[in-house]
């Protein structure tokens, strides 16, 4: 308390403080005085001989000031008032610090306020900190499916967790990205099925009417009722209030409205759900669903999410879920179960927060690279002022200021330029993840899902924009500020400038700076480089199979409610009627198109052979001919064959490779899928990028049509000549013409390529314009550092210009003084970026990450740009008369 | 100088001595100067670069109370006079002293 008091005068009583110290110290002086008139001196010299032993009065003043509360304090704003004055007389250095800071804090924290929204914050929900995301990882597990994600669970799964739990007030179950359409729209609407306690337990505000009931949702049977999202029905309906009670119409199947969730609630998904319908709907919405599905254990389709009691630990949750886990187990033998419990975000998913915390980690690791490039770049500049300040520093020093002290002003120098980058960053990174996010959502490929989230600043970003202010305004304000205050600075201010060369430390300091910025460059522009060529690739790709001439049109008819025998005969007299169209040369019904969005993965066996899990596609004879992927071995599935459900089918060529390596595989036998039926290989098909564009695994398995498939078999790849806009009319027309209500989509086989090449875009436009920012940074540096060097050696030059020195030579040896640093800088970048490439590998589709074209390349034309920047000042030097720079100095 | 290296050497020996110097009664900034000579027969003269940093400190700690005065010659002075903590801390700081004297004697005599 006391302390506080003392604080408190210190800081705000100054004036009284000070003048009762200076009261203070006079009457000592005059009582001194008066003790040795006493002594028997005269008054004058008495005075004198006083103040004498006194000593300075300010310095004791300053020892008095300097054992004081708050002088920590008192310093700092001293040291701010005196760094405000001295930066107000150099508003241009001022202003390219405060604007090259602030362009580096906005876009970083931009990026980071997207992580922050996906990763970190919690659901827009009441209370969410209680609510918890649960995932599972299963081995050895006889799960034949998973609908839509690879941490589902499936029903039963749920109930045991949902039941035996002591842990959860509510557990509650869901399927998302469940399109619909609603009514006669043309548009599909995303909505999910939910379990009936999934609005107990998350509790969102409604704005009219209510959620489910538990009683709603007990039994098997549909229960036709749908809460419907506040955007849906704003946009839907108008906001009327009658809604409540309205029969509406999803895929032809009738549910009554029983509320509308409040505004800013959407589900807890990427994708904003519009409406949400009992679990028990999601036959009637899916198409695809069995009853036995609802059943099986073998199908996991459902995100869970819990709302712990109070007073209970993740830690508690977890230990109670793994013993159910073990639970299930036991009923499986060989099963095991690992289960992901953590506090719910938006990403959730395990994969998924990988990934996007990989992507995240490398983009803000990429742009936090361009800003230790641009911090470099100002700390020359500081270091080159501080040079300029070095007589001022030494004076300082003389007078008895320690180093610590001169540092400590210059840093807070650096810091205060730093600030109001950080707020200027501040403000711009609240701004520019919006920004960035839209910008980068107009750029996914069509068909992507209609991802929304909002991107908000809270305390994270602004904190972590704060953080970054500080870091970077020590980095760039500490180390100029410690070699501005070297012990010899004195000698070596008398040195430079008198001597003829650049002093030889503190050019290697600028050596450092200049090589550490071509290093970062280099690995950004090689990153950039590798992903222009992942563009060009998926731009000129050859996937091993023809995508011109082919369209490709897809439905599904299990949604609107057709049967298995309905579906055959619908496959059956679309195929029969496209063959029949003019320019038409072939039809092939199949599960999906090759590098299309469906994949189907599954088990394959050999004799004594490990299992094989594998890509697969069910396909229609005349598949391979279509798409002019060659059989090297065997031959082509019959229609006969698939008439009489012939268990026959064809391997890529790695897949033969890897089951029959010196055998010939036709006529082998296969073990397929959970129930280890046996399949003959009838022939081998050229390896191809059916599944994914650049994947090194080729392992792929064609099997005929499946009959139990028939709802499955969505898409029908037509083989044209002339022209394609006539052409899916023409597909479309026919399609509608057999049944009216479908909704069907016809597509190039190339738009398949869009996926790949969007991604290609976005990453190779975000690393070029980082990489040529880096590269703009780091060679305005070079050229600030060779012409501040050039300037400070005039006198060197023109000497040995006047003693007869060959103007060539003169800037061969400057250059190559410039370029060795450059040359260090671009060596180590190279091998950093080739330490760090594979971690491009996921989005590189094939390019090696140790592409020969991209690793001689952008080295050369970074050293050639180099060159440039070196030699230009260097040769702007030479351009002096020697007699007038001699004279000069 | 030589004075400046004594309260360098013996940290904590000026407090002790203004300390025990106001036990006896308030006094101002010089009549502390000169009692702790007088008490030290002259070893100690401390300069007031050294006394007045001690006197502030110590009223910061709450050992000293300050008011101002009138000095013998009807001088405006500042007069310095022990706190309850400062008697408390005199006989903190006492006993410290002694342990350690008897410490170092101890140790020179071995």
């Amino acid at each position: 308390m006391r302390r506080i008091g003392w604080l408190w005068r210190n800081l705000f009583r100054r004036r009284a403080i000070e003048d009762e110290l200076d009261d203070e110290i006079t009457s000592y002086v005059e009582m001194l005085t008066e003790e040795k008139i006493a002594a028997g001196m005269m008054p004058a010299e008495a005075r004198r001989a006083a103040k004498v032993e006194l000593g300075s009065a300010e310095s004791v003043k300053e020892a008095v000031r300097s054992v004081s509360a708050g002088i920590f304090l008192r310093q700092v704003t001293q040291d701010l008032r005196y760094a405000g004055r001295t930066l107000k007389g150099q508003p241009g250095f001022v202003l390219i610090s405060v604007v090259t800071m602030a362009m580096g804090i906005g876009i970083n924290g931009g990026i980071f306020s997207i992580l922050n929204s996906l990763l970190l914050r919690p659901l827009p929900t009441p209370q969410s900190g209680e609510l918890v995301n649960m995932y599972q990882q299963l081995a050895n597990a006889d799960k034949h499916d998973y609908i839509g994600g690879l941490y589902r669970f499936s029903m039963p799964e749920y109930r045991a967790y949902r039941d035996e739990n002591h842990v959860f007030a509510g557990l509650a179950a869901y399927h998302p990205e469940l399109a619909v359409l609603v009514n006669d729209d043309a548009q599909e609407t995303v909505g999910q099925v939910v379990s009936c306690n999934y609005f107990n337990v998350l509790k969102p505000a409604m704005t009219i009417g209510r959620g489910f009931a538990e009683a709603e949702c007990s039994g098997e049977g549909a229960s036709d009722l749908v809460v419907l999202g506040n955007d849906f029905w704003q946009r839907e309906f108008g906001g009327d209030p009658a809604i409540v009670g309205r029969r509406l119409r999803m895929n032809r199947v009738p549910v009554t409205v029983i509320g509308v969730a409040a505004p800013g609630f959407a589900g807890t998904d990427l994708v904003p759900a519009s409406f949400w319908a009992p679990l028990a709907m999601m036959k009637a919405l899916s198409g695809g669903m069995k009853d036995s599905d609802f059943s099986s254990r073998g199908v996991s389709w459902l995100e869970l999410v819990g709302r712990r009691r109070s007073g209970v630990s993740l830690e508690e949750v977890q230990a109670n879920l793994a013993v159910i886990a073990k639970g299930i187990d036991h009923q499986e033998p060989g099963r095991s179960t690992t289960l992901t419990v953590s506090d719910a975000k938006l990403l959730g998913a395990p994969n998924i927060r990988k990934g996007v915390m990989g992507a995240g980690a490398g983009l803000l690791t990429a742009v936090g690279l361009v800003l230790l490039i641009a911090c470099a770049n100002l700390a020359n500049l500081m270091l080159a002022r501080s040079i300029a300040r070095g007589k001022e520093i030494a004076m300082r020093m003389a007078l008895g200021a320690s180093r610590n002290r001169v540092v400590r002003q210059l840093v807070t120098e650096a810091l205060l330029v730093a600030m109001l980058g950080g707020v200027l960053g501040a403000a711009i990174a609240c701004w520019s993840g919006a920004v960035l996010f839209r910008f980068v959502q107009g750029h996914l490929p069509p068909g992507a899902p209609p991802v929304q989230v909002t991107i908000l600043a809270d305390w994270r970003v602004v904190g972590y924009a704060f953080l970054l202010t500080l870091l970077t305004g020590v980095a760039f304000g500490l180390i100029p500020a410690l070699r501005a205050t070297r012990p010899d600075l004195n000698t070596l201010l008398k040195q430079e400038g008198a001597g003829l060369t650049m002093g030889r430390e503190r050019g290697a300091f600028r050596g450092v700076l200049v090589g550490g910025q071509v290093a970062l460059c280099m690995v950004l522009l090689l990153a950039c480089g590798l992903l222009v060529r992942a563009l060009l690739r998926a731009q000129t790709v050859d996937p091993g199979f023809t995508m011109s001439g082919v369209a490709v049109l897809s439905y599904d008819l299990g949604r609107v409610g057709y049967s298995d025998a309905q579906a055959r005969a619908f496959n059956t007299s679309l195929v029969e009627r496209f063959t029949g169209l003019p320019g038409v040369d072939g039809a092939v019904e199949a599960l999906g198109s090759p590098l299309g969005d469906r994949h189907f993965v599954s088990v394959f066996r050999v004799d004594k052979h490990p299992e094989q899990a594998a890509s697969y596609l069910e396909v229609s004879p005349g598949f391979f001919s279509l798409l002019k992927i060659p059989l090297v071995r065997g031959r082509d599935f019959s229609q006969a064959d698939v008439a009489r459900g012939a268990k026959y089918l064809i391997v890529s060529e790695s897949m033969a490779r890897k089951f029959w390596p010196s055998e010939e595989p036709v006529g082998k036998v296969v073990e397929y899928g959970p129930q280890k039926t046996k399949w003959e290989v009838i022939g081998v098909a050229r390896d191809a990028e059916v599944g994914e564009l650049g994947e090194n695994n080729r392992r792929f398995v064609y099997l005929p049509p499946d009959p139990a498939d028939e709802l499955r078999m969505q898409v029908v790849m037509v083989h044209y000549k002339g022209d394609y806009g006539a052409l899916a009319n023409a597909l479309s027309g026919t399609a509608k013409a057999l049944d009216p209500a479908l909704k069907v989509r016809v597509a190039k086989l190339e738009d398949n390529l869009a996926p790949y090449q969007a991604i290609s875009r976005l990453t190779a436009g975000a690393a070029g314009i980082l990489g040529f920012s880096a590269l703009a940074l780091a060679m305005i540096g070079l050229y600030g550092t060779v012409a501040y060097g050039v300037s400070r050696r005039t006198r060197e030059i023109g000497l040995r210009l006047a003693l007869g020195a060959n103007t060539g030579d003169l800037l061969s040896l400057l250059v190559r003084q410039a370029m060795r640093p450059v040359a260090i800088g671009a060596a180590v970048g190279v091998i950093l970026c080739a330490a760090v490439s594979r971690i491009l590998a996921g989005v590189l589709f094939g390019v090696s990450p140790y592409d020969v074209v991209t690793f001689t390349a952008v080295p050369a034309m970074l050293v050639g740009i180099a060159l440039l920047a070196s030699w230009i000042p260097a040769h702007k030097a030479l351009d002096v008369d020697p007699a007038v720079t001699l004279r000069e100095n | 100088m030589g004075k400046q290296q004594h309260s360098n050497l013996l940290q904590g020996t000026l407090d002790l001595l203004i300390l025990k110097t106001l036990a006896l009664g308030e006094l101002h900034g010089l009549g502390i100067s000169r009692r702790i000579e007088q008490i030290t027969r002259g070893t100690f003269q401390v300069k007031p670069g050294s006394l007045f940093p001690a006197l502030h400190r110590m009223e910061e700690a709450g050992w000293l109370s300050s008011r101002w005065g009138e000095s013998e010659n009807n001088r405006k002075a500042k007069y310095y006079e022990l706190t309850k903590s400062g008697k408390a801390q005199l006989g903190a700081e006492k006993t410290e002293w002694d342990r350690i004297s008897v410490a170092i004697r101890c140790a020179l005599e071995s």
